[in-house]
C-alpha cells in the first residue's frame, strides 16, 4: 500500500489534535459555565492540609496517593476557572495516554488514525462521572495512574523487564491508586502474546497470570487482614473514589472496563485499507464515542443540585442579593433552597414583605429540622449562626461535618467551627481551627487576619458582621427545644432588639405554621422595632385575624394598609363566592399573599 | 574508592560531632521555663516514652540538658521541638528509678542566653501497664466521621488502630472495657446499622451479641468486667441531648430513664435486681476487686428535661454474690454527693480495693460536658473524700481508669483548649494522693495535638497488646441474625 504523504499525517495529526482540543475546550466551559456551582461544593467539602500528618494519614491506605493527589488539586476550585481547566487538562490528558497506548498495541506496528476518536471514550465517560457530586476527582486520578503506568511499561522494550513491572506494578498501585490496579498487568500481559511475540505460549501467560492474580490476591488480603480496616469490596475498587463508600465499585469498574474495551477494539478492529472506510469507521467510532458521552453527561448531570448548590455558594458568600434574583428568575422548591431564599429575604429586611412571592411549603422551609446529612446540617446551621443562634449554628455546623459520607473534613464548615469559637470567646479551640487553616492554600490569609482579631479588639471591630452578631448571640442559658422553635426565636429576640431578622423569622414561622393566635400574640414584642410601615404579610395575616371576628375594620388596632383592606375584602369574596374555581382566580390575583398560603398551600 | 571512603567517614565525623552551641554568658532567670506540654515536676513511670518538649514562646535556640544520679547525660539543642533520643532516655530512666531527673534549659535571644531555674522530673519505681487504649472521636453529638478504638504502647510513641468505624460504612464503635487491665477478657460496641456487643474471653470465642431485651430499657452501655470474668456489669440508658444557647456550654446529655443490670457470660444471661431496675436512674456500674459489691450512681426520679439540672446522682454499692448471681437485699450510699450540691459519675474502685476514684460535677451524669468536672477519691478504709488536687484543672476532668497495680491512674481532661480531650498519666501514692500528671507523651507533642482532629475517649490501662480478627468482626457484625442476651426472670 501507499504510504500516505507528509501533507496528509500533518493533516491527520491538526486534525487528531483538534479533536483533542475541542475536548479541552467543552470541558473547560462545561464546568464554567454549567457545574461551576458543583466546583466549589468538591472544594468546600474537603480540608487539604499541607502537613506532613495529613499526608501520612493518607498515605497509609490503598489509593492513598491518588487521593492525596486528588485532594490537592480539588483545592484549586476554589477558583472555579481553575477547577474547571483542571478538569480539562486531565481528561486531556486521560485522551492523550490512551491514545498513545492504543498505538503502543497495534500488533502490525500500523497506527489506525481512524479509531483515534475510540481514545476519548474514558475521557467523557469521566467527564460524566465527575459531574455526579459524590464521584470524586480521585476516581480520574486513580485511572491517570493506572494508564500512565500501562503506558510507562509498554514502553520497555526488554521482555523480561515489561513482564517483571507489570508484575511489580500490582501491589505498587494497589496502594497507590487502588481501584483497577490490575489492569495494567492484564493490558501488558496480554499485548505479550498479541502485540509483541506471538511466540508467547498460551502455558507461559497462564504461568504469568496465575503469578499476577495471586500477588493481587496477597495485596489485598494482607492489607484486609493486617494493615488496614476496610471492607474488602472497598478495597478491590478503590478508597475514597466516591463519597458514599457503598456505592464505589460500579463507576470505577465502568471507567477501566472503557478503557480496556478500546483497546481490545483497537487490536482486533483490523487495519482498513481503502480510504472511504476509514473515513466511515472514524465517523461512527466518533459519533459513538459523541453518543455515549452525551448519554452519560445527561444521565449524571443533576441540574437541581447544581441550583442548590448556586444558594448554597451564595449563602457562604453572604451574597444575599443573588439569591433573590436567581429565585425571581425561577422559584425555589426544595426545602434547602426556599430556606437558603428565606434566610437572604431575612437578611434583606424583606421577609415580611415579599416571602409569600415565592413557593412557600411549611416552617421546614424556613429552619429545616436538624439532618445527619452534610448538606442539610449546613443549611440549619447557616441560618441559625446569621440569626444569632452561635452554638445552635456550631452544632449544627459540627455536626455536617462529621456526617461528610467519605469522613473528610470540610474547610468552610472550619472556617465557621474557628468563627463561632471566636465570638464565644473560645479562643482555645479556635487557635486550633485557625492553626489548621494557616496550613491551607487558600485560607491562610484569612486564618491570620482572624487570629490578629483574638488579641486585638481593634481588629476584631473593624468586622462588623462579627462585632454584630457578637451583640445579638445570646449569653442568656435556655436549653434549645427543637419543637419549640418560637420560644427559642422569641427569646432571641428579646436578649437584643436590634436582631430584627429574629423577630421576623419568629413572625414567619408562626406564619408559615398557619398560627394565627401566636402570631398576633408574639406582633406586640416587635414593637420596638419601630417599623414605619407593618410588613406587608404581617399586614395581611392581621388584618385577616381582625376579620375572623369583626364585620367592619373600625377599631382594629394596627395601621393596615387601605389597600390591604380592600384586598382582603376581595379575597374573602372570591374565596366565598366562587367555590370551585376560587382557587385559580385567587392564585392569579392573590397568589404572592398570607391568605393564598394559608388556604392552597 | 578508598578515598571516598575516607571522605565520607570525615563528613559522618563531622555531623556527629556538629558542635552544639556553647552556652555561655548565660543570664539566670529566677523563674522555671514556660515549656509545652508541662512536664516540670511530674512523676512519670520508669518505661515511659521521651517526654520530648518546647517553650512556648519562639526563641533563636533553646538548650535542653536532661541529667540524673548516673553517667548518662542528654544535652539537645534546637530551634523548635527536640526529639529526645529513645535509648538514652531509657538509660536516664532506669538510671534514676526512685529518684528525679534534673533538666536544664536555656534559651537564646538577640545573641544572648537566658537560663532558667532547673525542673525535676520524678521516676517512680512503681510499675505500670504495657499500653493504654482509648477510641479517637471528633468531639461531636450525633453523628460521628472516622473513629476507632487504639493502642499505644507507654515506651514508645507506636499506636495500633484495633477497631476502626471504617470496617463497616455509618457505624460507632464504642465502650471497650477490659477485665482489670487484662484485654484477655474483652467487650465493646459497635453502633449502627450492623450494631452488636462483642464480648470475648479466654474460654469463649469472640461473639457479636444484640443486647437489647424485652426486660430491659435499652442494649447494654458503661460494661464493666466482674473479677471472676463471669460476668459484666451493664447500665441500660435513655439517653437524650440538648443544647445550650450560653457561651460557656455547649450540650447536655442525660437520661430520662436508667437501670443497672449484669451479664452472666457463662449462660448468656442478664440478671438484675429489683433494687436496680427502679424508678430511680441508676447506671455506671463497677464491681469491686474481690468482685463481693457492686458499685453504681444512684438519683433519685426526676421529671426529665424538665428537671436535668437538678438531677444529682449519689455513689452507692449492693452486695453481689459471684457464686450465685444474687444480690444484696439493701443499697448502700458510700457518697452521699446531693449533700453537697453536686453529682457523681464514673466510680472506679482501685484493683487493691483501698480507693474509689469518681468524677464529681455539679448536675447530671454526662460529665465530659461540664466544665466543672474534678476527680475525687474515696478512701473506703475511712469513708473520706477528697478531691485529687494534684490532677485537676480549671476545665473537665472526667473518665479515668486504675492500672493493674493501682499506682498509676489515667484520666481524659479537656484543659489543652476546652474541648479536645487529652489524655494524661497520674501516680497514685499508697495515701490516694496523685502526683502531677503528664500529658500522654509524643514525638512531636505540641504540633500533634495542634493538628488533631479527635478526642481521646475511656483511656483503660492494658497490660497486653489486644489483637482483633478484623475478618471475623466484620462478617459477624455483617450478619442479619445476632445472637441476643436473655433476660433472667426471677
Amino acid at each position: 500500500m501507499k504510504e500516505p504523504s507528509k501533507t496528509k499525517i500533518l493533516n491527520v495529526r491538526l486534525l487528531e489534535w483538534g479533536l483533542t482540543f475541542l475536548l479541552g475546550i467543552g470541558v473547560f466551559f462545561f464546568w464554567l459555565q454549567i457545574r461551576p456551582n458543583l466546583l466549589s461544593h468538591q472544594e468546600q467539602y474537603q480540608f487539604f492540609l499541607y502537613l506532613k500528618s495529613y499526608f501520612v494519614d493518607l498515605i497509609s491506605r490503598p489509593t492513598g496517593l491518588a487521593d492525596y493527589i486528588a485532594r490537592f488539586l480539588t483545592q484549586f476550585y476554589y477558583y472555579r476557572w481553575a477547577g474547571a481547566l483542571i478538569i480539562a487538562l486531565l481528561l486531556v490528558l486521560l485522551q492523550r495516554l490512551s491514545w498513545r497506548i492504543l498505538v503502543l498495541a497495534s500488533p502490525d506496528k500500523k497506527v489506525k488514525h481512524f479509531l483515534y476518536p475510540l481514545s476519548f471514550l474514558p475521557s467523557v465517560l469521566y467527564w460524566a462521572f465527575l459531574c455526579d457530586e459524590n464521584f470524586m476527582l480521585t476516581g480520574l486520578v486513580s485511572l491517570l495512574f493506572i494508564v500512565f503506568t500501562t503506558w510507562i511499561i509498554l514502553l520497555i522494550p526488554r521482555k523480561t523487564i515489561r513482564l517483571g513491572s507489570a508484575l511489580v506494578s500490582l501491589p505498587v498501585l494497589f496502594w497507590l491508586s487502588g481501584g483497577m490496579f490490575w489492569l495494567p498487568f492484564l493490558v501488558i500481559l496480554l499485548s505479550e502474546r498479541i502485540v509483541h511475540d506471538k511466540a508467547f505460549s498460551i502455558t507461559k501467560l497462564i504461568i504469568w497470570l496465575a503469578a499476577g492474580i495471586l500477588l493481587s490476591i496477597a495485596s489485598v488480603l494482607i492489607s484486609f487482614n493486617f494493615l488496614v480496616q476496610y471492607p474488602i469490596t472497598e478495597m478491590l475498587t478503590g478508597i475514597g473514589l466516591f463519597r458514599l463508600p457503598v456505592e464505589a465499585p460500579f463507576l470505577q469498574v465502568w471507567g477501566g472496563l472503557s478503557f480496556a474495551l478500546i483497546i481490545a477494539l483497537y487490536v482486533f478492529i483490523p487495519t482498513l485499507k481503502k480510504s472511504v472506510h476509514t473515513k466511515i469507521f472514524a465517523v461512527v467510532s466518533f459519533l459513538l464515542v459523541v453518543f455515549i458521552g452525551y448519554s452519560s453527561i445527561n444521565k449524571f448531570n443533576d441540574l437541581e443540585t447544581e441550583e442548590y448548590m448556586a444558594y448554597d455558594y451564595y449563602v457562604r458568600h453572604n451574597n444575599w442579593k443573588e439569591i433573590i434574583k436567581m429565585a425571581d428568575e425561577n422559584t425555589p422548591h426544595t426545602p434547602y433552597t426556599v430556606a437558603y431564599l428565606n434566610l437572604a429575604l431575612g437578611e434583606t429586611g424583606q421577609l415580611g414583605t415579599r416571602m409569600f412571592h415565592y413557593y412557600q411549603h411549611d416552617a421546614n422551609g424556613l429552619i429545616p429540622e436538624f439532618a445527619k446529612h452534610y448538606v442539610g446540617a449546613l443549611v440549619s446551621s447557616e441560618i441559625y449562626y446569621h440569626l444569632g443562634l452561635i452554638n445552635i449554628g456550631q452544632a449544627h455546623a459540627f455536626e455536617a461535618m462529621e456526617s461528610i459520607s467519605d469522613k473528610q473534613k470540610s474547610v468552610r464548615i472550619m472556617q465557621r467551627l474557628a468563627e463561632t469559637n471566636l465570638l464565644n470567646h473560645q479562643y482555645a479551640v479556635a487557635k486550633k481551627y485557625l492553626y489548621l487553616l494557616q496550613h491551607t492554600q487558600f485560607y491562610k490569609d484569612w486564618a491570620n487576619e482572624a487570629l490578629s482579631c483574638i488579641d486585638d479588639s481593634t481588629k476584631f471591630n473593624q468586622h462588623k458582621d462579627w462585632v454584630y452578631l457578637r451583640q445579638i448571640r445570646t449569653t442568656d442559658e435556655f436549653v434549645y427545644s427543637p419543637q419549640e422553635k418560637d420560644m427559642m426565636l422569641g427569646l432571641l429576640y428579646e436578649h437584643d432588639y436590634h436582631n430584627k431578622m429574629a423577630f421576623e423569622y419568629l413572625m414567619a414561622y408562626c406564619l408559615l405554621r398557619k398560627d394565627l393566635q401566636h402570631f398576633v400574640n408574639y406582633f406586640s414584642v416587635g414593637r420596638n422595632l419601630n417599623y414605619t410601615e407593618i410588613p406587608r404579610h404581617f399586614q395581611e395575616a392581621l388584618v385577616f385575624m381582625w376579620t375572623q371576628k369583626n364585620g367592619t375594620f373600625n377599631g382594629m388596632p394596627w395601621p393596615i394598609n387601605p389597600v390591604i383592606r380592600r384586598a382582603v375584602v376581595d379575597y374573602a369574596t372570591i374565596y366565598t363566592k366562587q367555590r370551585g374555581a376560587a382557587k385559580q382566580l385567587l392564585k392569579s390575583r392573590y397568589g404572592d399573599t398570607f391568605w393564598y398560603y394559608l388556604h392552597f398551600e | 574508592m578508598r578515598l571516598y571512603l575516607s571522605y565520607i567517614f570525615l563528613l559522618l565525623v563531622l555531623f556527629s560531632c556538629s558542635s552544639k552551641e556553647e552556652v555561655s554568658n548565660s543570664q539566670q532567670v529566677s523563674s522555671l521555663p514556660d515549656i509545652q506540654p508541662d512536664y516540670i515536676g511530674v512523676t512519670v513511670p520508669s518505661v515511659i516514652a521521651p517526654l520530648n518538649f518546647s517553650m512556648a514562646d519562639n526563641f533563636e535556640l533553646t538548650d535542653f540538658v536532661f541529667s540524673g544520679k548516673g553517667n548518662t547525660t542528654i544535652h539537645l539543642q534546637s530551634s523548635s521541638t527536640p526529639e529526645i533520643p529513645i535509648n538514652k532516655w531509657k538509660d536516664l530512666l532506669s538510671e534514676n528509678i526512685g529518684d528525679s531527673i534534673k533538666v536544664e534549659v536555656s534559651v537564646k535571644t538577640e545573641n544572648q542566653w537566658l537560663s532558667y531555674l532547673p525542673f525535676f522530673i520524678h521516676v517512680s519505681a512503681d510499675p505500670i501497664d504495657e499500653s493504654i487504649c482509648y477510641r479517637l472521636i471528633a468531639p461531636g453529638y450525633e453523628v460521628y466521621s472516622k473513629m476507632g478504638i487504639y493502642q499505644r504502647t507507654l515506651a514508645d510513641f507506636k499506636q495500633d488502630a484495633i477497631l476502626e468505624n471504617t470496617l463497616v460504612s455509618g457505624s460507632c464503635v464504642n465502650c471497650h472495657s477490659f477485665k482489670q487491665t487484662d484485654p484477655s477478657y474483652l467487650t465493646f460496641h459497635v453502633r449502627g446499622d450492623h450494631g452488636a456487643t462483642f464480648v470475648a474471653t479466654p474460654d469463649k470465642e469472640i461473639t457479636a451479641y444484640s443486647t437489647k431485651t424485652d426486660s430491659t430499657l435499652s442494649p447494654s452501655v458503661y460494661p464493666y468486667w466482674h473479677p471472676s470474668g463471669d460476668y459484666i456489669a451493664y447500665s441500660n440508658n435513655m439517653t437524650r441531648q440538648t443544647f445550650h444557647t450560653r457561651e460557656s456550654e455547649r450540650i447536655e446529655v442525660f437520661d430520662f430513664k436508667s437501670d443497672v443490670t449484669v451479664y452472666n457470660v457463662k449462660t448468656n444471661e442478664i440478671i438484675t435486681s429489683p433494687l436496680l431496675k427502679t424508678e430511680n436512674f441508676e447506671t455506671f456500674p463497677s464491681f469491686s476487686p474481690d468482685g463481693k459489691r457492686l458499685y453504681f450512681t444512684c438519683a433519685g426520679p426526676k421529671n426529665m428535661p424538665a428537671e436535668f439540672r437538678d438531677i444529682q446522682y449519689n455513689l452507692c454499692a449492693i452486695d453481689f454474690d459471684p457464686a450465685t448471681g444474687s444480690f444484696g437485699n439493701h443499697i448502700d450510699t458510700l457518697f452521699y454527693a446531693e449533700g453537697m450540691n453536686k453529682s457523681v459519675t464514673f466510680p472506679r474502685p482501685s484493683y487493691d480495693g483501698r480507693f474509689i476514684m469518681f468524677t464529681l460535677i455539679d448536675f447530671g451524669q454526662f460529665s465530659i460536658w461540664h466544665k466543672e468536672a474534678d476527680l475525687w477519691m474515696l478512701d473506703l478504709a475511712t469513708g473520706e473524700a477528697k478531691p485529687l488536687d494534684g490532677i485537676n484543672s480549671n476545665d473537665t476532668e472526667s473518665y479515668h481508669s486504675w492500672s493493674s497495680n493501682s499506682r498509676w491512674t489515667v484520666f481524659s481532661s479537656r484543659r489543652g483548649d476546652g474541648l479536645y480531650t487529652r489524655p494524661y498519666i497520674a501516680h497514685i501514692n499508697e495515701n490516694g494522693e496523685a502526683d502531677k500528671a503528664f500529658l500522654l507523651p509524643q514525638k512531636d507533642p505540641v504540633n500533634f495535638y495542634k493538628e488533631l482532629l479527635f478526642s481521646y475517649n475511656i483511656p483503660e490501662f492494658s497490660n497486653a497488646p489486644v489483637k482483633l480478627n478484623i475478618p471475623e468482626i466484620e462478617e459477624q457484625l455483617m450478619q442479619e441474625e445476632k445472637p441476643s442476651f436473655s433476660f433472667k426472670s426471677n
